[in-house]
């Protein structure tokens, strides 16, 4: 009985804990659109934190940064610590987010860049890319969960099966109370894939190796070419790989809605201070699982089994495995629910609303975001068994991931420039979405990688001179523009943010 | 831009190159965890000590907003 029915047992405990914790916070919820969606902007500290950490990390972390280890070397942990210190952008833009959504009422980023640049088709392109990239960035994690739960129950949870779970308790924490119950199941999800990361790491490094020390010997005796320098990264890959990472926090729309959602400054302060400590553990664990797999299990085919493969192991307690198992599904779902809600509400408010229905009632707007969850859900099943079935280094977790990425960034230009540049011009933020965008989906559909630079690289590099060069040649919104940045001119030093 | 802006964009940029260029040049032929492996660990947790550095200056404020 025990090998089906323990992960499965465990699955239902899940469920039924992330549905109790999403049915409390339906008790706490108002109506309307901000409620909805961002909480009515009264999320705390600690619940803000574990919640950022939830859905910025993903199954990623996990199965594709341990893979990319295991596969590439310590160039992954300093890709992903890149990353993790990208977060230096949310304590200069993150303030500026905040305020700005107070006052104008800002519910997604791209309502946000619409009114600066006062401009419709500005808003409606913005959540149009948001919509086109993230579709791979979350049919990834069901991947990653599909990949997972088949290793570790060793095939009692099929591969599509657990993508359909996934995608349902998705959609259902996502409904019930929208950020109130997706920010608490992430917190409660958070804490899970800590704590069962920590603990498989130390049964894989006490039990597989005696000890940290000799887990570290082992690494420096046994795979140096992994240690050398980047490890075996190349220098464009590298770069490729870390630059949309970079300028994740500010491009991807579930996570610049968690810079309207804080309370508080002194929330606000804890919710970055709780992330980056969060990410700093998450992600020594995950490059240690990838160089401890690398070592106990050096000859998998694919790199992207080598969580799985580790779980498998008879030094990790089948319980622990299954635990663990639960963790990294935990990881996924608390993304794929944030994407879910990010989308829902740019859709509704910045797509239909914005493009076609500006007279729609608060009430209809939230029924529209209701119902497009589900509809979106179904888009990201679909896209992950089609790429599951794929093989090869293009569908291999962290590049995909990368890839959605390097589309998101190209509103980084109109981002950046929305909060510091009085001349900037709709016609230039249209410029550069659309023209690094075009340049991106060529690169990458065609496999181009001109001079070895990835496309993402690319895509910035167009996106940054079309912005500023059509600037320059058109009008801009002076009024609105002075209005926004006065506005954070006089309010930034109230607070102390710089 | 303040100074203080100024300051510190310049000093993450600073940390952004030396992330790159320290463990592809410097630290290619140290085979060991004590190369690359502490380098970015230790420059991530001067980046976080930077960032904590910054936002604990931060404080509700005392006034309504203006504007």
């Amino acid at each position: 009985m025990g090998e089906t029915f323990y992960p499965w047992m465990i699955l239902a405990i899940y469920a039924a804990l992330g549905i109790a914790v999403a049915a409390v916070a339906r008790q706490q919820m108002g109506a309307g659109m901000n409620e909805f969606f961002l909480a009515n902007r009264q999320l705390g500290g600690i619940v803000s934190a574990l919640s950022y950490a939830a859905t910025t990390y993903s199954a990623f972390m996990m199965v594709g940064l341990a893979g990319l280890t295991y596969k590439l070397g310590v160039g992954a942990f300093g890709f992903e610590v890149t990353y993790l210190c990208g977060l230096a952008l949310v304590v200069f833009f993150g303030p500026r987010f905040w305020l700005v959504g107070r006052r104008f009422d800002y519910l997604t980023h791209a309502q946000l860049l619409a009114d600066r640049y006062q401009s419709r088709a500005v808003g409606i392109i913005s959540a149009l890319l948001c919509l086109v990239f993230l579709i791979p960035y979350a049919a990834i994690q069901l991947m990653g969960i599909g990949y997972l739960l088949a290793g570790v129950s060793q095939g009692s949870v099929g591969l599509v099966a657990a993508m359909i779970l996934a995608t349902v308790l998705a959609v259902i924490w996502s409904n019930m109370a929208g950020l109130r119950s997706v920010a608490w199941t992430d917190a409660l999800q958070a804490v899970i894939m800590l704590v069962s990361s920590v603990i498989t790491l130390c049964f894989m490094v006490y039990r597989g190796f005696g000890g940290f020390a000799e887990f570290f010997a082992r690494m420096n005796r046994d795979i140096p070419e992994l240690l050398s320098g980047p490890g075996l990264f190349k220098f464009n890959v590298f770069v490729g790989l870390a630059l949309p990472w970079l300028f994740f926090s500010i491009s991807n729309p579930q996570v610049t809605q968690r810079l309207f959602v804080p309370q508080s400054v002194k929330a606000f302060k804890q919710m970055i201070g709780g992330f980056l400590v969060f990410g700093f553990l998450y992600t020594l664990v995950s490059v240690f699982w990838g160089f401890g797999a690398r070592l106990l299990i050096p000859d998998l085919q694919s790199a992207d089994l080598a969580t799985p493969a580790l779980l498998a192991l008879p030094i990790i307690p089948r319980l622990i495995a299954v635990i663990v198992m639960v963790g990294i599904l935990s990881a996924a779902i608390s993304t794929i629910d944030s994407i879910l809600l990010s989308l829902s509400s740019m859709a509704a408010r910045d797509i239909l609303k914005a493009g076609f229905a500006a007279g729609m009632t608060e009430a209809s707007e939230l029924r529209l975001g209701k119902l497009i969850i589900p509809i979106l859900a179904v888009v990201f099943f679909v896209f992950a068994y089609w790429a599951a079935g794929k093989s090869g280094l293009a569908f291999m977790i962290a590049p995909l991931a990368s890839a959605a990425s390097a589309g998101l960034l190209m509103a980084v230009p109109a981002i950046v420039g929305a909060f510091f540049w009085r001349r900037a011009t709709a016609a230039g933020a249209l410029g550069s979405m659309l023209g690094g965008s075009i340049v991106v989906l060529i690169l990458q559909l065609t496999g181009t990688k001109p001079l070895g630079v990835w496309p993402g690289v690319w895509g910035l590099a167009a996106g940054i001179l079309l912005y500023i060069a059509i600037s320059l040649f058109t009008q801009a919104p002076a009024e609105k523009a002075e209005e926004f940045i006065g506005y954070l001119e006089k309010n930034l030093q109230k607070y102390r943010f710089i | 831009m303040s100074n203080t802006l100024r300051f510190w964009l310049i000093w993450f940029g600073f940390l952004l190159l030396i992330d790159v260029l320290f463990p592809f040049f410097l630290l290619a032929g140290i085979p060991h965890a004590k190369g690359s492996f502490l380098f970015w660990t230790c420059w991530t947790l001067l980046a976080i000590g930077s960032m904590f550095v910054i936002f604990l200056r931060w404080r509700d404020a005392p006034t309504a907003d203006e504007g």
